[in-house]
């Protein structure tokens, strides 16, 4: 993106202007930064540019953008990371993660729901307190929940769309891919249990009262969107965790067997006793599809 | 101005996330829904699922606030083509954005930012809204602002400075009657010699919505009732434009769905003032056949 080569000059300089001031972050009380950019007085240099009202000065007027600009951007973080800022509570979350993570990576995309595309990583990089494990993987699992709301369906697997259908045994030899609305996750806590209690209260009355129990046990789970297009988790055994994770880049089922012989003995064990149940359950809710999904 | 028979589709809601459940639960009845474009320029998912499931019902318009049509940024061509095929699949009868910038290159500000009224910003936005509205073979209308700053560079008022870029345009224009009162406070003008001194031929659809007044200045927030001195504007306008679609914004603070539809349905009590003066009865028939639904 660049700019239009027929924008007027001074259009060019007072939108450049206008946003250079409206994306510097606002302090503890959402007060405007009361320097410029350049160094000047707000209250002076606004003059240049905006004209006052009969009731504010023009410095005045501007900050109402400038804190418009980050209570959305504060508040779209909020929508998109729950667990994250029940964690923190709004304060905490605002000042060590929104704050510096917004002036890292403002937003470049029309659609909102990319703001936080870059959050996890940014956790994993910048993030440096003794529960940073607990808060990536919280960063993580929000994120996931907003990939799998908007991922794009692909023609789920169904007997019907094999090239042959009377012939089930051409199957074995069909790539098949995971939908992309599925996420997978493997952790040594019941994250997905401590989110849904957390959530049951706005992050406010967390500031008062205990956190859920976050229970230590290892968990394989299956983040997705259901064919009425609800999200759901569920948890799954680890030798599931593991075969299901193999058709993420296509695999045919030929493969996935001839790759569980060369795994350890009882994730083979336990996966060879029941892959014709899960591939069932996986095509009733619709996991699957023949199409190579575009990334 | 080419004729183009743009149907008047009634009283709409904007499509919000916290009203799903009751419209899908008591299918109430609405005459049409607007929806911001840019939550459905999507690849799949829940969304597209919900929009499906009130097509099957109830005509979609598209609005939009990420276009960005007064920025010196290019036109995202990208973004146009989305919005093109998300018109095609809802089958809107318009489309409509704002008058305003919020995009620099590598940059995205999330906001309705007000341009500066001088001809040759005119002259820029005029040309760049034609093209779009070329591009997007669909009738295209820009919306009014709120705004909480006037530009030392500004040449002209608001008003004449909308209705220039349209008619320079040949486009129409989506007024948004809160935002006039909103603006009228902030800068201090009378919201009547606004709306006396547009082309009120050319508005295809009105917004009414509330707004929060902070004494200083006030705020566009759609969080609450509309208020009486916006009805006020809402019944002149309607009267002068012989009756166009109108829309309900509630955007925040929401409460519950039946009293967001009573509210919108407040605006009928001005539509039957003016079409008992016209001796004309309130009809959607003309409408669906416009929407060819």
């Amino acid at each position: 993106m660049s700019f239009d080569p027929s924008a007027p000059a001074k259009l060019k300089k007072s939108q450049k202007w206008f946003a250079s001031i409206i994306t510097r972050p606002i302090d503890e009380d959402s007060r405007m930064n009361p320097i410029s950019p350049v160094g000047e007085l707000m209250e002076e240099e606004a003059w240049d540019y905006i004209r006052p009202s009969h009731t504010l000065r023009p410095a005045q007027r501007i900050e109402i953008y400038n804190q418009q600009y980050w209570w959305r951007l504060l508040s779209i973080l909020h929508e998109t990371f729950p667990l994250l800022t029940r964690l923190f509570g709004y304060h905490d979350f605002n000042q060590s993660i929104a704050f510096p993570y917004l002036q890292k990576y403002p937003p470049n995309h029309w659609s909102l729901n990319e703001l936080g595309i870059h959050l996890p990583k940014w956790i994993a990089e910048n993030y440096h307190r003794s529960d940073k494990s607990l808060i990536k993987d919280s960063a993580e699992i929000d994120w996931a929940y907003n990939r799998t709301f908007l991922a794009r369906e692909y023609p789920p697997l169904n007997i019907g769309s094999l090239p042959n259908p009377q012939d089930l045994s051409g199957l074995l030899e069909c790539t098949l891919y995971l939908q992309r609305s599925i996420n997978l996750f493997a952790f040594n806590y019941d994250l997905f249990t401590f989110r849904d209690n957390f959530l049951k209260h706005e992050p406010e009355y967390w500031i008062e009262n205990d956190f859920p129990d976050l229970g230590k046990t290892n968990q394989w789970v299956v983040l997705y969107r259901s064919p009425r297009k609800d999200l759901l988790w569920e948890s799954i055994s680890e030798s599931e965790y593991h075969l299901i994770n193999y058709f993420q880049a296509g695999a045919s089922i030929e493969e996935a067997c001839q790759w569980l012989e060369e795994q350890k003995n009882e994730l083979y064990t336990a996966a060879s006793e029941n892959i014709h149940t899960w591939l069932q359950g996986w095509v009733i809710k619709q996991w699957l599809t023949l199409e190579k999904p575009k990334d | 101005m080419k004729e183009k028979h743009l149907p008047n589709l009634g009283i709409g809601l904007g499509l919000r996330i916290p009203h799903y459940e009751d419209i899908f639960r008591d299918k109430p009845d609405i005459d049409w829904f607007e929806i911001i474009s840019e939550n459905f320029m999507i690849d799949g998912g829940k969304p597209l699922e919900v929009l499906a499931r009130i097509m099957d019902r109830y005509p979609v318009v598209l609005h939009g606030v990420s276009m960005s049509i007064g920025s010196s940024a290019a036109l995202d061509w990208e973004y146009l083509k989305k919005l093109k095929a998300l018109a095609r699949f809802t089958k809107t009868p318009w489309i409509s954005d704002h008058l305003c910038w919020g995009q620099l290159p590598g940059a995205h500000y999330h906001d309705l930012l007000p341009l500066p009224y001088t001809k040759e910003v005119i002259k820029y936005v005029a040309e760049r809204a034609r093209i779009v509205q070329d591009f997007l073979e669909v009738p295209f209308a820009l919306e009014n602002l709120s705004s909480y700053v006037a530009y030392q560079a500004d040449e002209m008022s608001e008003w004449e400075f909308y209705s220039a870029v349209v008619e320079k345009a040949d486009i129409n224009m989506m007024l948004d009657v809160n935002n006039i009162y909103v603006s009228s406070r902030n800068h201090g003008f009378d919201p009547k010699e606004y709306y006396q001194n547009i082309p009120m031929e050319r508005v295809l659809q009105i917004h009414i919505a509330g707004h929060t007044d902070h004494g200083d200045y006030v705020l566009d927030t759609h969080n609450n009732y509309v208020r009486d001195e916006v009805w006020k504007i809402y019944a002149d306008v309607y009267a002068k434009t012989n009756g166009v679609s109108t829309l309900l914004e509630w955007d925040d603070d929401f409460v519950s769905f039946q009293q967001t539809w009573d509210e919108a349905l407040k605006a009928k009590k001005f539509q039957q003032a003016l079409h008992a003066k016209l001796k004309k009865p309130l009809k959607k028939q003309a409408v669906l056949q416009g929407c060819e639904r």
